[in-house]
């Protein structure tokens, strides 16, 4: 009788033990050819900026002019051309995708931590403090992403920390908002009922048992949320609100190179594929991960 | 409903008079002092002092910052420091030309996206399906600014087909339409796939089926106006983006609207002109969304009885 009431064997328990949440999320992102090119692109990205660190020195490959070189169409010893001063265009789109990659990580890191942070506490109590919060969101998504950007640019000048906060904080509102609608479902789930009845700090019941609950549309917003940033961070850039010049930012050179659009394309032409296809591959993950995490959705 | 309509309209002013005071905040903070810039180089202290004066200027941030939202309840948004002419009238004047953009931009948007994202979900599965999310992955992927120099770079430079920027004439207003449009549409065309998905599998649709109505009739009289709900409450969003969007591609085409200008307001510190394009536009985004909040409750008579409760 027993033996029949047991449908799996210890060794199958043992190895369904192993299989945790993180690897069983991997599994289902394997299976999904966009979510692997998505991560299989940004790995060769980010590859080709470190060794881009690694192989070109920033003053005399990346900034130092040479007008004898300058607006070389694409050839063999400058696969991307020149710009207007002479400088190789492909070693500044690899050497600057260092200021999208980071913009775009850390900016979310920031907005992430803030906006999570307030999306839990607003979720996890209630009442008067999740209605602040929430008003308090309402009033930065009243105004629009690149006007707010660029007023925080105009007031705090122009550098890449200032950017990184600009965007970061552009959007705080997105993440509290996903945070606390994640926690609403969990909030009044028996375990978190126990936990409180067994006298466990709130601070503690947020971190160690609503945050792991309500992770998945978290982990989901950040990875887009790199997406929205480094675009947002161009738009400034192309604005001429970006990191200063001559930093070889992706943005830039795009603006740089317009006035020179009609004899001159690949000016412009390159530095906008680099940001599309960084963008494109954050996205995929994104679009991966949701469907990874939670496979119901999918259908 | 009527109560609801109020209540959200009361809900609104807080959040302009605190949109108003971070703008106001954040445009004082920018360095650059326009009264010296404006004023001859031998200009006295004293002369300085009677300009900033004159122009409302002086005093202490929460003492301006009063003395601004009592003005801006009157309808006086001051005069803008480099064109010397009110705010007010200076904004009126361009904020046609966006409103004409964002609603040209949501009509390519629309036209792109739904029969996209309808063709995607009637073919399920199948390369049409993989084909049109490709798409519309790249479209939310892509620079619109980037997107709108190659359209200009096609057919202006090269084809000489349409204006390169500027507003002379009805043509002007297609590429940037086009650009914005474009950029707006692959976001839509998801959501109008994933809402006739959900929709395709509803029983009253295979009730249709099995009572002998035709496939086509199915899908553009059942399922196409149930689909449509979602689609139209994101509209009010889209409309927002497109404002937003339209900074950007105002800059690349020169087209003559408020978001252009207020870039240009920033970058030359006219900070009375910067601020009170930025606190107009936020009341008018607010607005949209409240107005299609309505429209949305009137569309679905689901929504409707849920206020009346």
């Amino acid at each position: 009788m027993v033996g029949e009431k047991w449908k799996y064997s210890a060794d199958e328990l043992k190895e369904y033990k192993k299989r945790s949440m993180a690897k069983e999320v991997w599994r289902n992102y394997k299976k999904s050819p966009s979510a692997m090119l998505g991560l299989v692109i940004l790995v060769v990205i980010i590859t080709l900026a470190i060794v881009a660190q690694v192989i070109f020195d920033y003053d005399e490959d990346i900034v130092q002019q040479n007008i004898m070189n300058r607006l070389q169409k694409p050839s063999a010893e400058h696969i991307f051309g020149t710009d207007q001063y002479g400088r190789d265009i492909f070693a500044r789109i690899l050497y600057g995708a260092k200021y999208s990659l980071s913009v775009g990580i850390v900016s979310v890191a920031i907005s992430c931590f803030i906006g999570s942070t307030l999306g839990l506490i607003a979720g996890y109590y209630g009442g008067r403090l999740e209605n602040i919060i929430l008003r308090t969101c309402e009033v930065f998504v009243g105004i629009p992403s690149v006007l707010l950007g660029i007023a925080i640019m105009a007031a705090f000048g122009q550098s890449i920390v200032v950017l990184m906060l600009a965007i970061g904080l552009v959007y705080v509102p997105m993440f509290a908002r996903t945070a606390r609608a994640a926690v609403l479902p969990v909030r009044d789930q028996e375990y978190i009922e126990a936990a409180k009845v067994s006298g466990v700090s709130d601070f503690r019941i947020i971190f160690t048992h609503v945050l792991p609950n309500s992770m998945s549309p978290i982990i989901v917003q950040v990875t887009m949320g790199v997406a929205n940033g480094i675009l947002t961070a161009s738009q400034l850039s192309f604005l001429g609100l970006g990191i200063p010049v001559p930093a070889p930012e992706w943005g830039a050179m795009l603006s740089s190179g317009r006035e020179f659009i009609r004899d001159y394309s690949y000016l412009t032409f390159f530095p906008g594929l680099a940001i599309m296809i960084t963008v494109l591959a954050f996205n995929l993950m994104g679009d991966g991960l949701r469907d990874a995490l939670d496979p119901k959705l999918k259908q | 409903m009527i109560r609801y309509i109020v209540k959200r309209a009361v809900m609104m002013i807080p959040v302009i008079l605190a949109v108003s005071f971070v703008v106001y905040f954040l445009m004082d903070l920018a360095p650059g002092d326009i009264v010296t810039s404006l004023m001859p180089q031998d200009a006295t202290e004293h002369e300085i002092e009677m300009m900033r004066e004159e122009m409302g200027l002086n005093g202490p941030l929460i003492e301006r910052y009063f003395r601004y939202m009592k003005n801006l309840l009157k309808g006086d948004l001051g005069v803008s420091l480099s064109m010397k002419r009110p705010v007010m009238e200076v904004f009126l004047e361009r904020f046609p030309n966006t409103l004409k953009l964002a609603f040209w931009s949501i009509i390519v948007a629309m036209i792109i996206s739904v029969p996209l994202g309808i063709a995607a979900a009637t073919h399920h599965r199948t390369w049409v399906d993989g084909v049109s999310m490709i798409a519309s992955m790249i479209g939310v992927s892509m620079p619109a600014f980037w997107l709108g120099i190659l359209l200009i770079l096609l057919f202006s430079l090269k084809l000489g087909w349409l204006p390169s920027g500027g507003s002379s004439s009805f043509k002007s207003i297609i590429l940037p339409a086009l650009t914005l449009g474009t950029a707006q549409a692959g976001n839509l065309t998801r959501i109008t796939r994933s809402s006739m998905l959900e929709v395709i599998r509803q029983d009253y649709l295979r009730t249709a089926r099995a009572k002998g109505v035709s496939e086509r009739h199915v899908i553009y009289k059942h399922a196409l106006k149930n689909a449509l709900i979602p689609i139209i409450t994101i509209l009010g969003s889209t409309f927002g983006n497109a404002l937003g969007g339209a900074v950007v591609i105002e800059t690349v085409f020169s087209w003559p609207g408020v978001a252009r200008l207020t870039v240009t307001a920033i970058n030359t510190r006219d900070m009375t002109l910067a601020t009170g394009c930025i606190i107009m536009f936020t009341i008018f985004l607010n607005l949209t969304l409240l107005l299609v909040d309505i429209a949305y409750a009137y569309v679905d008579p689901r929504i409707k009885a849920q206020y009346s409760k």
